[in-house]
């Protein structure tokens, strides 16, 4: 049972993930990436991973393409060539995905030894009671540093987009 | 009660299934009755009964790409309270002193955004 | 006596179920719940669009419909007949398979956040580890049969129409997430049953909420788009919003898909905040007799409240400018919400007594009203 459903939502993930690169129009391949986005969630959730499947949705599929929308809108698409630009990067791309390839090979070969389930964390969300509490207590105890450093990074982000703006509104 | 692990989502699955079924039956209940005549003028755009004119898809301006990218940073912060608040009680002072730090780091980002004037909606 | 009837007829359904599906699969027993769940919503919002039009109409002293039946009442069996009948138009240079699918897609996003909701103490489709978050994360990606429609469209009234409501979604949702995060410092939990049954322990969560339910219930009107704060339907500027080109069955679907989102906003607020199935004065022993009238009671009188509250303000309220509305959201409402989680969390970590907060947030509600009221007369005063 369960295989089948490993199965299913990883055949969607697929086949959403190679509409995205081979959509025609851009608002198609962002509409496929919302979809590859919810298989990989359901994926998450399989592995007991929930919290991380409501945030990838919440992040991922809720803001980053509303972002991925607004950039699409800011230019005006029909204006450019696609295709030339497609076919600009050709060599570029085969190097990438000979390189991606290897690396999968790589990750097969080893049988996914470095993926195994660490036997703690798995005894701590039985102990604790879910996904999302082993990762509030792993984050504001032992984790703490990294934390703070994400309130920087995204203090960063909200900095960089204001100066975008600023520039943006005294060209115009 | 909570159902162990995965068997709770079962219905979860269900229940997106029935949602997203219901849609196309009604559209498909309503095919068989409605008709279907169309012209050129009726599936023109509508602009008010005047004929339409330039391209639908236009370029935008940038602010709703400011907003996107302000929207992105808070919701990422708004996240990032959920796992705090599940253990605050378990943690205590600690939890407390470290959400104040994190939320005055952000604060600081919207006091900024705030008095570089990027939250005022301008046409 | 009423718990031995809601039993008995919890039998009879479980028994009639049994026989026809094997009850021991999940899948059978999730089904028809799921099934209860759907047709009921939908039944509720067919007599809520009527009791809009009615209660409308009192407000500008006029009837409202009158004429189907008894004062009206057959009147949205009319409407789902005529819209069944109606023609779809599918414009010329729509993007075809988009605007097909644009209304479909807007209501299963409409529908899946209600499979976590507990809608009586026995009665819930399923229980799982991050319910409120899944209601979040299902509703955050609403947007999609949204832009669809905008885009699909090739309208420029649905284009700029689904571009607004957009940007006024994605501004609202951030203090409707931290609203939130303010109950469930109290629950420790974001399972939708335990938020309801810690409600017995803490009080319902208005009295030792009330900044993030009013933030909570000024976001969820500016999600669900309604008026004073619907700007995608700005008929004076944008026609109709992102749906001007949907007509017959599509555009039901859209409608139908707006009150369900508005069905949402309102159980969330009940289940959040009001104590959902819980009777009042739970914890007074006083009271116990209030437990006796079935739970699901409580929870439809607490929602049919809250959409009341909905179409009171329609009836009352003007439109606000777009900018405004920024105002109220980045200004107002963030610095508002995380204030309010700050107090919470101090008051939580000093085990203080709840009656004694419950008296400092009434407090920091007054203190904030009489400021406000300053600047109003301040702004006004220098304005002329």
């Amino acid at each position: 049972m369960i295989h089948l459903f490993f199965l299913m939502f990883s055949l969607i993930a697929v086949i959403a993930s190679w509409r995205v690169v081979a959509a025609k129009h851009i608002i198609h391949a962002v509409l496929w990436l919302v979809v590859t986005f919810f298989s990989t969630a359901c994926l998450f959730v399989m592995l007991g991973a929930e919290f991380l499947a409501a945030i990838q949705i919440l992040v991922y599929a809720g803001a980053i393409i509303i972002l991925y929308v607004f950039a699409i809108m800011l230019v005006n698409v029909k204006d450019l060539d696609i295709k030339a630009h497609f076919h600009k990067h050709r060599r570029l791309a085969k190097l990438l995905g000979l390189v991606i390839f290897a690396e999968l090979g790589l990750v097969f070969l080893q049988r996914f030894t470095f993926l195994q389930a660490k036997g703690p964390l798995a005894v701590q969300q039985a102990e604790w009671g879910g996904n999302s509490e082993v990762i509030g207590r792993l984050l504001y105890t032992d984790y703490i540093l990294p934390f703070e450093l994400a309130s920087i990074i995204l203090l960063v982000a909200i900095i960089g987009a204001v100066v975008l703006a600023i520039t943006q509104e005294k060209r115009a | 009660m909570l159902l162990s692990g995965l068997s709770s989502y079962i219905p979860v699955l269900v229940f997106m299934a029935i949602s997203g079924a219901i849609g196309f039956l009604m559209l498909l209940i309503g095919r068989l009755w409605r008709p279907s005549h169309p012209y050129k003028e009726k599936l023109s755009p509508y602009e008010c009964g005047i004929e339409p004119e330039g391209d639908a898809w236009e370029r935008v301006i940038p602010r709703y790409y400011v907003y996107a990218m302000l929207f992105l940073a808070f919701d990422v912060e708004a996240l990032f309270l959920f796992p705090w608040a599940i253990v605050f009680d378990k943690i205590g002072w600690f939890a407390f002193i470290e959400m104040v730090l994190f939320i005055i780091v952000l604060l600081i980002g919207l006091v900024y955004a705030w008095a570089k004037g990027a939250l005022d909606w301008r046409y | 006596m009423l718990e031995n009837l809601q039993r008995l007829i919890q039998l009879t359904i479980h028994l009639i179920v049994n026989k026809l599906v094997p009850l021991t699969h999940p899948w059978g027993w999730a089904f028809i719940k799921a099934l209860i769940v759907v047709s009921l919503i939908m039944l509720a919002v067919t007599f809520v669009t009527l009791a809009e039009r009615k209660l409308i109409g009192r407000m500008q002293i006029r009837h409202g419909p009158m004429r189907t039946g008894w004062h009206g009442i057959l009147q949205p069996i009319a409407d789902g007949i005529k819209l069944l009948c109606k023609e779809c138009i599918t414009p010329a240079e729509a993007d075809k398979w988009v605007f097909l699918m644009a209304p479909i897609v807007s209501i299963a996003f409409a529908f899946v956040p209600l499979a976590v909701i507990p809608f009586a103490k026995t009665f819930f489709i399923t229980d799982i580890n991050i319910g409120l978050l899944f209601i979040l994360a299902v509703s955050s990606v609403g947007f999609l049969g949204n832009i669809m429609a905008g885009w699909s469209s090739a309208s420029k009234y649905s284009f700029l129409g689904s571009l607004r409501a957009l940007a006024l979604m994605i501004s609202f949702e951030v203090p409707m997430v931290m609203s939130m995060v303010g109950v469930v410092v109290f629950t420790g939990s974001l399972s939708m049953v335990t938020i309801v049954e810690s409600q017995a322990h803490w009080g319902w969560f208005i009295l030792s909420q009330p900044m993030a339910f009013v933030i909570y219930v000024l976001c969820g009107i500016a999600e669900t788009q309604r008026t004073p704060f619907d700007m995608m339907e700005d008929e004076g500027s944008l026609v109709c919003g992102f749906f001007t080109e949907y007509s017959g069955m599509r555009f039901a679907l859209f409608s139908l898909a707006e009150y369900i989102n508005m069905f949402l906003v309102a159980i969330l607020a009940t289940v959040l905040f009001l104590g959902g199935w819980q009777p009042p004065f739970v914890s007074w022993p006083l009271f116990g007799f209030l437990n006796a009238v079935p739970s699901v009671f409580w929870f439809s009188a607490k929602l049919l409240l809250f959409m009341f509250l909905y179409i009171w303000l329609r009836g009352t309220l003007p439109r606000v400018r777009y900018d405004q509305l920024m105002y109220l959201c980045w200004k107002i409402l963030m610095p508002l919400a995380l204030l309010n989680l700050m107090l919470t969390a101090l008051f939580l970590a000093s085990k203080m007594n709840i009656l004694i907060f419950y008296l400092l947030n009434l407090l920091v509600v007054v203190i904030w009203l009489s400021i406000y009221a300053k600047t109003q007369a301040w702004v006004s005063a220098n304005n002329q």
